[in-house]
Formats: structure tokens, C-alpha cells, sequence
């Protein structure tokens, strides 16, 4: 049995109608991912709320829990939370069975248990009392009966919460956790006899059961001479003394261990405590870490959920990536992973686990499909079929969806780049013309090249209309590889040129007029729609552009400074770079005045990264970014002028990202986004 | 199958402690009681329990001694009848202990089959179907569905004597079966109002509503689409006991072989009966054919009752439709008064003395009981037919005995016919149990009704705590639940006795505005007229006081009561004296019985079912005695001859006349 759909209505950020939460989850694993308040910890807790927990504690409906949508004079007063299982043993089925929901939807027939959790607050309407009334139902749209308390007993979950206090829970002590989980295995009730007061001769040891063990030990302990003379001295010398005649005081000294079995079993395991030694040096003193105890603890959870047949093994970790190091995670989500796939441990019952994280760390260990990312009150699963990623694309990026990319997935926009230059100029631009990217939450994700599209399709749903739109602007940058006519011989290709079908660059002379808008609104559109944006260059690559709208010389110094990074390397760097820097700057003017236009001049600043010796574009990215942040300091730029000075298309993904739309200015050639409406009016020809 | 736990000798104590019986009431002073080996017994059987054995204490001893030991969390006892009285046993004995408390929850189920059905296969599935249950109730569905038909199409039924009771379908495809129309003709499904009764039902099973018996129509709807629920249901209860089983209808003996029997895997059953009371609700309804009870094989009888003593048992045992050997451990008085061996009597009426009887029954009371059995005995008179429609071939009914006798206030459960009927029927109910409870129920019962007679077309369904839901129905309008509220107060807290005055000018119409409130807007108060009429419900000071069917006798200390009723009401009960009522079907019961009470035939063995049926009437009735039985009989049943056979086989024999009695001696 697993939850398949969990709807959230009311509670807290969470709306009704349209604005509700919905959910659709898989057997196994569920991982939340989204930036603070985005609603992970309400789905937890309404989880929480409705299936109760194994730690038996009571958590009030709290005024906060009640949704105040925004712009209402007041809050909501009905919290609706439903679930659907689905998955139900015939054991399941007979112990649900008043509670079903007979699904005749496919070819076989089914069943599911819908269970509707609501609260509702009735404050005030006959009294100014605070009464908050919570109900548990069944039925597809709760109108089944009422869930009785024993039947929801088993559908309990374990919770761990975040930055638990896990040293605490495994110590000793009235009450503690590592008790009630020993106290719920099996073999520690059922493996060995009792200890018999009467038996002749004594017990074997080995034979008997733990709580035998301790009885026995008991009985031992109060017959140990030490302790039988002790007694004796107390009884004889001071209490019989001090007693009235026939009514003696009599002292008895014992373990004090009283009550039924069950008491004196509890009082025995509350004794015990759990602690973790490495296997490598047993004689060292406990490891006492919080990460080291939290596994522990997760250990120790895991083998109560796992043994048992009915019910909902589920279990609810909230950052499970608290006090763990970076491996540890790794090897953690490994675990928990095979634990719900049903291949670890006894894995009888399937353990369905969802947790929340803010790690990328454990996001990247994590199959893209069992990722969930809460935004703007709503969740987007990106389980399969439900995203655009084809089969080839989750293969893909189950590979390449590293931690360094990861990060994606908590970011308020995103920048997808296809290399280093645009990963180190990208966010120094976009600060020294005052869009901050760090300040707006936008990740930039360098693929390296390969995928830009696979990774914006992880942002693109496949039912937009169901499930609504993930509203993380997305800008993927890309080139549009078109040199100009003068280029290829700038940067080596020697005439005559091939033919067409023989190259693979191209030229503008290759196209016919409009054909370059073709290939551009091509690029684009393989990567563009709902809040992607694919933003392709004007003309040919990053560096060409950047040096075509402006930046010509700081480009070429760059260029030329990274074709002799290793020499400005030795000592005297500061020396090196200004000497380096003011050649490069005549050798510039030099070219200016022999180039005829701007495309010349661009072209040959650019044949500096594909003319031997090549510069490197990572390298040349850098100095750029210091050249540019010089001049912002000295005053030679200020933002709206180098705004004006880079390429329309760097601008435009960068306000995108940042949060500022599309812009005024359209795309490229300036249609992109805003295509006239193509539909004809015409009437019957 | 499962293992039960071992019974122990400490479990049997145990339940006789907690349940307040002697040590050795399963044991018996010998440890040879056929009882024992039941509550030990740890695989399938049916127990054959004789009248007074005490047969429903022993089920819940079992259980609670299972309750004792059940472990499962998941997987439970199903306990199956047809009244709530293993249940009420269960709260009323068990009730303040865990076990009693673990039986009464989940996962265990205690009640009655239809509530089985229901609970577990026909609402679920219903549900399922996105069907918003309003009602379970033939009542409310069948007035429903006779609202909904075109005129034509009621004129044309009722012309040809046919009702709203035709308006039943047999399966889900809402076949309503043969219509016997005009003269031994039937109904073509052809024809328009064929048609037309068949839309309403389905329209009515749209409606969310549904008569009792359509629930297992769905149940088996479910089963023939998901057979595996008898699987998931059978894993949830490996153990079944049927209480009461010889009442099962083939269609529930039917149904529950289909759910826990048929095929592999069957669970372990144990049912508890007596074929010999097997009484059913409806004249014409018979016996499970299928799954007959009790299979001979495995069979336990129990033929010792504490109820009353030989001297019954031996006036009764003939009567048995196969006669288990009574015998009677009880029939002494409560403070050790001695059995009345040789005072039971029968009473000899004529046309013009049938009216005295009750009367010289009383004082046969009297005559015979100290006044301390006087004060607290549970004194009756039952008669099989309690409603005629004719005053020939007297007595033919309860009511020719006595005349304000109401036979629609008479059973557990009634469904009145006004207003004032439901406050009636509340009020009894409320006297027994001394709570306000049962007088609000009923309250908000009549007041749902109201609303639904004012506006048939609008689905207001019955709920199990109908109060709350004509507070839930109300809630906004704070007005109206003003009025609500209000009359609850004056009725079931305060208990006013309305005057005819007051009712007219006052509540009448407080009840009108509130039942406005709970239907449609179009609703019209004059249909309801009839169910606001007035009609006594209050004290009435006098020497014989009748009201709710009990007949006070307060012409001398201590004051009696006599509860009059049908034997079906008085199923499962004890009585301290019973006199058992000659009336007529086809003809008269008692009168047809005489070969047997002469003590000339026994068992109903090769006789018509019309005879079985009459011979089980009257053994219930003629064992709920525990001290004294009588019964009434007209003088011309017997000749002299059979009257000496009568007083030889233990009968005191009297005629009643306009004077008083005069007896045989």
C-alpha cells in the first residue's frame, strides 16, 4: 500500500479550487525540493496531520494553519487534506474493507482507500471560544464512514524532523525511543521461556526469553549474600526496633522491577541504550556525532517500519542531510533509496519515503523521477510522464545532473549556458549593469556543451493545464553560429570554400533573405515555451557578439592577454599584465584602422579564440570580467552605458532570469517572442 | 481457518465473574454441561439453543473470552443478527471492561446482517458508483418513487389494486420482476408503465435512495464484479458467529454462504439458534432453504433452560417443529418462591366475554403471585395477529381483547403514523431507558418526516443520529434551529403532555416552520395534514390506565402491568407470566393446534409449512414463561372429554363469562 495522490486544501500557502495542492506520487521514493516557504514542511505536516504519527504525539490545528489568501479580509475556516492508497494486499483490502472505494476504471478491477482529513475552525460562531473540529473520513469524496481510531492506527507514519535531537531518543530513560522500537520487535517478545521462580534445577541462561533474563537476574541479585545480609541488618538492627508489636516493618531490597510483563519488560529495555562504534577501532569510546546518532536513529526507525505486514510503511524524513557530510548523504540516500524499492533488508512491505531536502547535494543522488519541486504553492512532480523529458532524457541527465547542477532545482530563475565564458562573464555582467544575480536567486547551469535542452525541458510540463506551469523563469543561451562573410577567411578557411552540404559552418551569404530569422526562431523554439526562454545570439558566438556591439577592444585585450596567460603568470604579474595590456591595445588601434567596418574588426577579435595560438575562451572570460569590473570602478562605464554596449540578447536572458520578463524589446530580430497572430480571417473563398 | 486460543478453566470463570453469573453457569454443577463444550469448541458448529438456555449470554461469554486473547490488529470477529440484542448484551455486560470495549471497535464487527451487508459491500460500493447515499428506508424510497410517477401511471396501478409496494427492483438491472396485472394476468416490461416504474427506481437509486432489501441487490452487484472481496473479507474475519440464524431469509443465508463459504477458505463459523422459534417478520416469508440450519453433523443442542421449569417445559416441548427434549431448570421465584406446578391455565372466551379476559388474567395474578413478584414481574399477553380488518370469526386479532389496543406503537422499532405517534413511541422508549436520547431521536425522526411528506420530491435521507443531522440541515438558519432547539426542550427535556389546544394553536405550527425550513421551497403543508392531526399521547388518569400498549391495574395494591403485544415483539424476552392470545389466519392459530396441546402429536414433521409456521408462533410464545403460562381460547374449541385430557396433561381450565370465571374442578 502507498499513497498515489495527496490533495491539499487550506492549509497554510496552500489555496482551494484551482489554488489547491495536488500532488501525484509513486511507490518508493518522493523527495521535496524547493527554496524556503515554499511548502515542503506543509506537505510534511499535513501528511502528519492526517495519518497521525508512530511517536504518538498530538500536534494541535494551529490559527496559522488555517490558508489566508492573499488580498482576503480573513482567513479560510476548512482545512481539507485527502490522500488516495493505492496497492492494497488482500490483507489490506480485508482490513479496509468498510473504508474502500471500488475504482472501475481500467480492465481490472481495482480498489483504493481515499482517506479526507478536514478541520475546521468554528471560532466564534456560537461562542468566542476557539474550536477548532478535525474529522477523519473515507470514500472518493469523503463521504464514506468515519475512519475508527483502531483502523487508523495502522496507517500511523514515522516522522523524523529536522535537526532531531537523536542522542537524547537512543539514551536511556523513561519512555525512550530505542524502547518502544526494541519493544515492537518481534524476537525480543517471542524467542526463550520466562524466568520460573519455582523451576528446579535453575535455568539454563541461554534458554530463556530477555525478559527472563532480567527476572532472573533480579531474583539473583536480591539472593546475593551482600545484599541478603545488608537486609538482614536493616530488618533486625533499625526497623525492628522502631516497628509496633505484630504490625513488624519489614525492608526489602530488589532490582525493582514491578508490575506485569508488560511493565517489567518496559522498565528492562528503557535501560538499554544504543550506541555506534566504528567496526575498524571497537576499543575507541563511542562516537557520540549528531550526524554519526542521527543515522543511528534513522537505523533504528527503519527496523520498526520493517517489521510490519499491515498497514502504511510510511516514513516522513525532513532534511535528512542534517548534521551529514557530503559522502555520508550520498551514502544515505543509496540506502533509504533501496529500502523503498523494496530490494533492501526483508522488504516485505515496500516502505514508501518522502522527505525534503535543501541539499543539491542529495537532490543530485536522487532519480530525477522521484523529484518533486514545490513552487508558488504547487507541486510538479518530475516523475515520468509528467515532464517533457523523454525516456532518453532521464537517462541523460540521470548521468550528467551533477551536484554543481543541482542547484537548479532550489533557484528562482535559472541561466542554462553551454560553456565556461558565459559561466564566469554571465554573473559579472549582470552585476555591473545592476541585476544581481545572486540577489534574485538565479542559478546558472553550465552543461558543458552537450543538453541545454534536456535540462530547460526538466522546467516544461507535459499537461500544463492540469498541472499549471512551474513558474521559475528559465533563459537558456545559446549561439547562433552564423560568421559573417568576411570571417572564414579571417579565421583560416581557405578559398574556395566546400559546398554547403560539406561544412559545417555557415555564413550569412549561405541564407536568403529571411532565412536567418528561420534558423533563429528554430534555435529557439526547440527550447522555449511555458517559462523557458531560449535567448540565441545575434550573430555568431558570445565573444563575436560582445565584441560586434562594443566591447571590441576589451575583448581583443582579453583575447590577447589569455593567449599569453602562462607568461603573465611568472613573477611581476602586475607588471606583465600592463605590459601585455598596452601592446595589446596598439596592436587594436593598429587593427581598427585596417579593418573597413565592424564586422571585420569583430571577426578578427574573435579569430584570437580559433587562430593558433588559440586563446582560451574560459581564461579570456576571466580577464574580461576584470576588465570590465575596472572600468565600472574607475568610472569609465556606468551601468545603463555598458548595458547599452553588450549584445541585446545577454541583456534580455539576463532581465528574463532575473525575473523582468521578456522585455519590450523582443528576441534577436525583435519578433521572436511577439509573432504576429498567423491565423487568417478570411471567409468561405 | 484459524486456531483460536485454548480456553482455559480461568477464562470460563473469568466470564461468568465479569457477566455476573454463578461459577458453574457453563459448567454446570456436574462440569458435564453441554455449554462448555461451546465456549471451548475451536472449529465449525451450530449450536441448537432451547427457549431460556441463555443462548445469547453464552455467545457473548465466548466472545469476550476471545476478546480476551485476540491479538490482530487487523483482522477481527464478525458477529451476525437480526436485532441489536447481541450488542446491547455485549454494552450492557461487557461494557466497562477493555474486552467489551475491544469488541464493540474496530476491527470487529457487532450487529445485524442487513447493517453487515451494508457497512462492508453494498454502501462501499454504491459510494464507489458516486452514489450519494440520502436513505436506507423502504418508507421514505417507496413514497419517492410514487411521487415520481406520471399520474397515468398510478391510476393505472391502483386500479388494478397494485401500490407503491411494487415499486421494488430484484437485481441491478432494476427488473422489477412479475407484475400481476389485471386478472391473472401479468404486467407486460414492454409496456409504458412498466417502463415508467422502472425509471423511477432508477432514478431513485440516483437519488440515493434505496428500500432495505435493494442493499443486497448492490452487495451482490459488488460480488459479481469484484469476487475477490470474499477474499479480502474473509482474511478480515477468520471467524463468523451467526446469533439467531434459524430468522435468516434465503437471501441472507444466500448471501453470507457466498461471502465467507463458497469456494476455498472458507472461515470458521459457529451459529446460534433454534429452528424450533424460527418467526419471521412478514406473514409469507419463509426459511433459508440454502445452508439449512442446523447441519446435523456438528450440531450441539442445549435442551436445559434456566427460564422456567419442567412443568412448562413439558406443556410446551410438543409444540417443537422437532421437539429437543426440554427440560426445565428454572421456574422458581425470584426470592425462592416454588414452581407453580399445576397452575397454568387456560382461559375458555366466547364472543361476548373475549373483552374480559385480559381482566380475569390480571386477577388469576393476583391470585396466584405475592406481592413482591406482583410489583416487579414482567407480566404479558401476546397473540400472534395484532391488526384485522374484520369483527367476524372473533377473536381475530389483539385488539378484539382490547380495543385501544395500537398495534403501530407496539413493536421495538415502530413506524408511526402521526407526529404525535413518533412523540408517543420517544416517550416510551425514554421511560425504559431514563435517558432524553431515544424522546430526541424520535423527535427529529418525525420532524425529518414532516419535511419529506411536505415535499416528497426532495431526497432528505435518515441518518443514524438524526438530531444532529436536522442541526447540520439547519445550521445557518439560525431561526429556524431557534425553533428546533425549542421544541426538543419542551418535548423531550421538559416533557410536556400538549394539550389538543395548544398543539393546534402552537406546536402544530412550530413543527410546520421548522420541516418548511428542511424542504423545498415549493413544499405544501396540507400534505401533511394528516400526519399533524391530533391524537391523545397523554396521561389519562384512571383506575385501568392504557397507554403505550401496557394495562395498568391499579384497582388494588400493588399495582400491575400487563404488556400487551405480538409474539414477534416479545422474541428473546422473559416473561414472569404469559398468556398467549388465540387469534385467526385463515383460522384460528391456537385451535388448530389442539392434537398437540392435548398432548396427542408432537414436532411438525411431514405437516404444511402453514402449520410448522403456526407451531413456531406459539412455542416462542408459550416460552417466555418462567412461572406461569396461560392461554386464551374460545369454548367451543373443546368438548368436555378433551377439556378432562387438558386438566390430566397439567392445564387448569376456566371459562371466562360476563360474571367472572368459573373453573373445571
Amino acid at each position: 500500500m502507498y499513497i498515489s495522490k495527496i490533495e491539499i486544501e487550506n492549509f497554510r500557502g496552500f489555496g482551494e479550487g484551482e489554488k489547491k495542492f495536488v500532488l501525484p506520487l509513486s511507490p518508493g521514493l518522493t523527495a521535496l525540493l524547493g527554496e524556503n516557504d515554499a511548502g515542503k514542511t506543509a506537505v510534511i505536516d499535513a501528511l502528519r496531520f492526517i495519518f497521525g504519527t508512530r511517536d504518538q504525539e498530538y500536534y494541535r490545528v494551529q490559527d496559522s494553519d488555517f490558508h489566508w489568501p492573499a488580498g482576503s479580509a480573513e482567513r479560510r475556516n476548512e482545512i481539507r487534506i485527502c490522500c488516495r492508497l493505492d496497492d492494497l494486499s488482500p490483507k489490506e483490502q480485508g482490513a479496509f474493507a468498510e473504508f474502500l472505494t471500488y475504482l472501475d476504471e481500467g480492465e481490472k478491477p481495482d480498489v483504493a482507500l481515499y482517506v479526507h482529513w478536514t478541520a475546521k475552525d468554528k471560532s466564534g460562531a456560537r461562542s468566542g471560544r476557539r474550536m477548532v473540529f478535525s474529522e477523519v473520513r473515507t470514500g472518493r469524496k469523503g463521504d464514506g464512514p468515519a475512519l475508527d481510531v483502531e483502523a487508523r492506527e495502522l496507517l500511523r507514519s514515522t516522522y523524523l524532523r529536522p535537526l532531531r535531537d537523536a542522542e537524547r531518543a537512543l539514551s536511556t530513560g523513561r519512555g525512550s525511543r530505542l524502547s518502544e522500537i526494541l519493544k515492537s520487535t518481534k524476537q525480543v517478545i517471542e524467542v526463550g521461556a520466562d524466568y520460573d521462580p519455582e523451576a528446579n534445577p535453575a535455568p539454563n541462561v541461554a534458554d530463556l526469553s530477555l525478559l527472563g533474563i532480567g527476572d532472573y537476574s533480579s531474583a539473583l541479585i536480591s539472593e546475593h549474600e551482600g545484599i541478603r545480609q545488608a537486609r538482614q541488618t536493616l530488618n533486625e538492627t533499625y526497623l525492628k526496633p522502631l516497628s509496633f508489636a505484630g504490625d513488624s516493618l519489614e525492608g526489602q531490597i530488589s532490582v525493582g522491577r514491578q508490575g506485569d510483563r508488560d511493565a517489567r519488560l518496559r522498565q528492562l529495555l528503557e535501560r538499554l541504550e544504543l550506541e555506534l562504534r566504528s567496526g575498524a577501532t571497537p576499543e575507541l569510546p563511542a562516537n557520540r556525532g549528531l550526524g554519526s546518532n542521527n543515522l543511528l536513529f534513522m537505523a533504528c526507525e527503519l527496523l520498526l517500519l520493517n517489521s510490519e505486514a499491515v498497514g502504511l510503511p510510511l516514513l516522513l524524513i525532513e532534511e535528512p542531510e542534517a548534521h551529514l557530510h557530503p559522502q555520508r548523504q550520498l551514502r544515505l540516500m543509496q540506502f533509504l533509496a533501496e529500502q523503498s524499492s523494496g530490494s533492501g533488508g526483508n522488504g516485505q512491505n515496500e516502505i514508501q519515503i518522502i522527505l525534503t531536502t535543501h541539499s543539491p547535494n542529495l537532490a543530485s543522488a536522487i532519480p530525477l523521477d522521484s523529484l518533486v519541486l514545490i513552487h508558488g504553492g504547487k507541486a510538479f512532480t518530475l516523475a515520468r510522464g509528467h515532464t517533457e523529458l523523454s525516456p532518453d532524457d532521464y537517462r541523460f541527465l540521470q548521468r550528467f545532473l551533477d551536484v554543481t547542477k543541482a542547484n537548479l532545482f532550489f533557484a528562482r530563475g535559472v541561466m542554462i549556458v553551454e560553456g565556461d565564458a558565459e559561466n564566469i562573464l554571465l554573473p559579472t555582467l549582470a552585476r555591473l549593469i545592476g541585476m544581481d544575480l545572486a540577489a534574485h536567486g538565479v542559478s546558472i547551469v553550465n552543461v558543458g556543451g552537450v543538453g541545454l535542452r534536456r535540462f530547460a525541458r526538466i522546467f516544461q510540463r507535459k499537461d500544463a493545464e492540469a498541472d499549471g506551469l512551474i513558474k521559475v523563469p528559465v533563459a537558456c543561451i545559446t549561439d547562433m553560429d552564423v560568421m559573417p562573410d568576411c570571417a572564414p577567411v579571417i579565421v583560416g578557411k581557405t578559398e574556395p570554400f566546400p559546398a554547403l552540404k560539406d561544412r559545417r559552418w555557415r555564413m550569412k551569404s549561405d541564407f536568403a533573405v529571411g532565412e536567418l530569422d528561420t534558423r533563429r526562431e528554430a534555435i529557439r523554439a526547440k527550447a522555449s515555451g511555458q517559462f523557458v526562454e531560449t535567448f540565441v545570439s545575434n550573430d555568431w558566438t558570445l565573444e563575436y557578439d560582445l565584441a560586434l556591439h562594443g566591447l571590441a577592444e576589451d575583448v581583443w585585450i582579453a583575447g590577447t592577454l589569455a593567449r599569453q596567460d602562462e607568461k603573465i603568470n611568472e613573477p611581476d604579474k602586475a607588471e606583465n599584465i600592463f605590459r601585455a595590456t598596452r601592446a595589446a591595445k596598439a596592436e587594436f588601434i593598429e587593427k581598427q584602422k585596417a579593418c573597413g567596418d565592424a564586422e571585420e574588426l569583430a571577426a578578427h577579435v574573435y579569430s584570437l579564440f580559433t587562430n593558433s595560438p588559440k586563446a582560451s575562451k574560459s581564461i579570456a572570460a576571466q580577464y574580461l570580467s576584470e576588465i570590465l569590473e575596472w572600468k565600472v570602478a574607475r568610472g569609465r562605464y556606468d551601468a545603463e552605458a555598458l548595458a547599452r554596449l553588450l549584445p541585446p540578447y545577454v541583456t534580455m536572458a539576463l532581465r528574463y532570469a532575473t525575473g523582468g520578463g521578456v522585455g519590450e524589446v523582443a528576441n534577436g530580430n525583435g519578433e521572436g517572442a511577439a509573432a504576429p497572430n498567423a491565423e487568417v480571417a478570411g471567409g468561405p473563398g | 481457518m484459524i486456531e483460536l486460543p485454548e480456553v482455559s478453566d480461568q477464562d470460563v470463570q473469568w466470564a461468568c465473574k465479569v457477566l455476573g453469573l454463578p461459577e458453574t453457569a457453563f459448567s454446570g454443577p456436574d462440569g458435564a454441561d453441554p455449554r462448555l463444550g461451546v465456549l471451548r469448541a475451536n472449529a465449525t458448529l451450530d449450536v441448537e439453543a432451547c427457549p431460556g438456555s441463555g443462548k445469547t449470554t453464552l455467545l457473548v461469554a465466548k466472545l469476550a473470552i476471545l476478546a480476551r486473547h485476540w491479538n490482530a490488529a487487523e483482522r477481527g470477529i464478525c458477529v451476525l443478527s437480526h436485532t441489536n440484542a447481541a450488542r446491547r448484551e455485549i454494552e450492557k455486560k461487557l461494557g466497562a471492561t477493555s474486552e467489551g470495549q475491544r469488541l464493540l471497535s474496530y476491527p470487529h464487527y457487532v450487529g445485524t446482517i442487513h447493517g453487515f451487508v451494508n457497512e462492508y459491500l453494498a454502501l462501499p460500493w454504491l459510494r464507489s458508483k458516486g452514489i450519494k447515499i440520502e436513505a436506507v428506508d423502504d418508507d421514505v424510497c417507496l413514497k419517492w418513487r410514487w411521487s415520481k410517477l406520471p399520474f397515468v401511471t398510478r391510476r393505472a396501478l391502483e386500479q388494478r389494486q397494485g401500490s407503491l409496494h411494487r415499486l421494488r427492483y430484484l437485481n441491478s438491472d432494476f427488473d422489477l420482476g412479475a407484475i400481476p396485472w389485471g386478472k391473472g394476468g401479468v404486467l407486460n416490461r414492454a409496456s409504458a408503465t412498466y417502463q415508467h416504474m422502472q425509471r423511477v427506481c432508477q432514478d431513485s437509486y440516483k437519488a440515493g435512495l434505496f428500500c432495505h432489501d435493494e442493499m443486497f441487490v448492490w452487495a451482490s452487484d459488488l460480488l459479481d464484479r469484484y469476487p475477490e472481496v470474499t477474499r479480502h473479507l474473509r482474511h478480515r474475519f477468520p471467524l463468523l458467529m451467526i446469533d439467531e440464524v434459524q430468522d435468516n431469509s434465503e437471501v441472507q443465508s444466500r448471501l453470507l454462504q457466498r461471502i465467507f463459504v463458497v469456494g476455498g477458505h472458507a472461515v470458521m463459523r459457529q451459529r446460534f439458534g433454534d429452528q424450533n422459534q424460527a418467526i419471521y417478520s412478514y406473514q409469507g416469508q419463509d426459511g433459508a432453504a440454502t445452508d439449512s440450519f442446523p447441519i446435523e453433523d456438528i450440531k450441539r443442542t442445549i435442551p436445559n433452560s434456566y427460564r422456567f421449569g419442567n412443568s412448562v417445559a413439558a406443556l410446551a416441548d410438543p409444540l417443537g417443529v422437532s421437539p429437543h427434549g426440554l427440560v426445565g431448570q428454572g421456574g422458581v421465584g425470584r426470592s425462592g418462591e416454588p414452581e407453580l406446578v399445576g397452575r397454568h391455565a387456560i382461559f375458555l372466551l366466547d364472543d361476548d366475554s373475549v373483552e374480559r379476559v385480559i381482566d380475569e388474567y390480571v386477577a388469576y395474578l393476583r391470585q396466584e403471585f405475592g406481592a413482591a413478584e406482583l410489583s416487579s414481574g414482567d407480566f404479558t399477553a401476546v397473540g400472534a395477529v395484532h391488526r384485522a380488518d374484520t369483527d367476524d370469526k372473533l377473536p381475530r386479532s389483539i385488539r378484539h381483547y382490547w380495543p385501544e389496543y395500537d398495534p403501530e406503537i407496539s413493536s421495538a422499532e415502530p413506524q408511526p403514523n402521526t407526529l404525535l405517534q413518533y412523540l408517543a413511541a420517544g416517550r416510551r422508549l425514554a421511560e425504559l431507558s431514563g435517558e432524553t436520547n431515544d424522546l430526541v431521536e424520535k423527535l427529529a425522526e418525525g420532524v425529518l418526516r414532516l419535511a419529506r411528506l411536505m415535499s416528497p420530491e426532495t431526497a432528505i435521507g435518515k441518518r443514524r443520529r438524526n438530531h444532529r443531522y436536522v442541526m447540520d440541515l439547519l445550521e445557518g438558519n439560525a431561526d429556524a434551529l431557534e425553533t428546533y432547539l425549542y421544541l426538543v426542550r419542551a418535548f423531550a427535556v421538559s416533557r410536556v403532555f400538549p394539550t389538543q389546544d395548544r398543539w393546534e394553536a402552537d406546536y402544530r405550527v412550530l413543527f410546520e416552520s421548522v420541516a418548511h425550513s428542511l424542504s423545498a421551497s415549493h413544499a405544501t403543508n396540507s400534505a401533511a395534514n394528516g400526519f399533524l392531526a391530533w391524537s391523545e399521547i397523554g396521561n389519562v388518569d384512571a383506575a385501568k390506565a392504557k397507554r403505550n400498549n401496557v394495562l395498568w391495574d391499579e384497582t388494588q395494591a400493588p399495582a400491575i402491568k400487563v404488556r400487551v403485544g405480538s409474539i414477534h415483539s416479545v422474541k428473546g424476552e422473559t416473561h414472569t407470566a404469559t398468556l398467549v392470545l388465540e387469534t385467526f389466519y385463515y383460522k384460528h392459530h391456537l385451535k388448530e393446534l389442539k392434537p398437540w396441546l392435548l398432548g396427542q402429536t408432537q414436532g411438525g414433521n411431514g405437516r404444511t409449512d402453514r402449520i410448522k409456521q403456526r407451531l413456531r408462533l406459539h412455542y416462542v410464545a408459550m416460552t417466555r414463561a418462567a412461572r406461569l403460562l396461560c392461554l386464551a381460547m374460545r369454548t367451543d374449541a373443546f368438548n368436555e372429554a378433551e377439556i378432562g385430557i387438558l386438566r390430566e396433561n397439567g392445564w387448569r381450565v376456566a371459562r371466562v363469562t360476563q360474571e367472572g370465571v368459573e373453573w373445571f374442578e
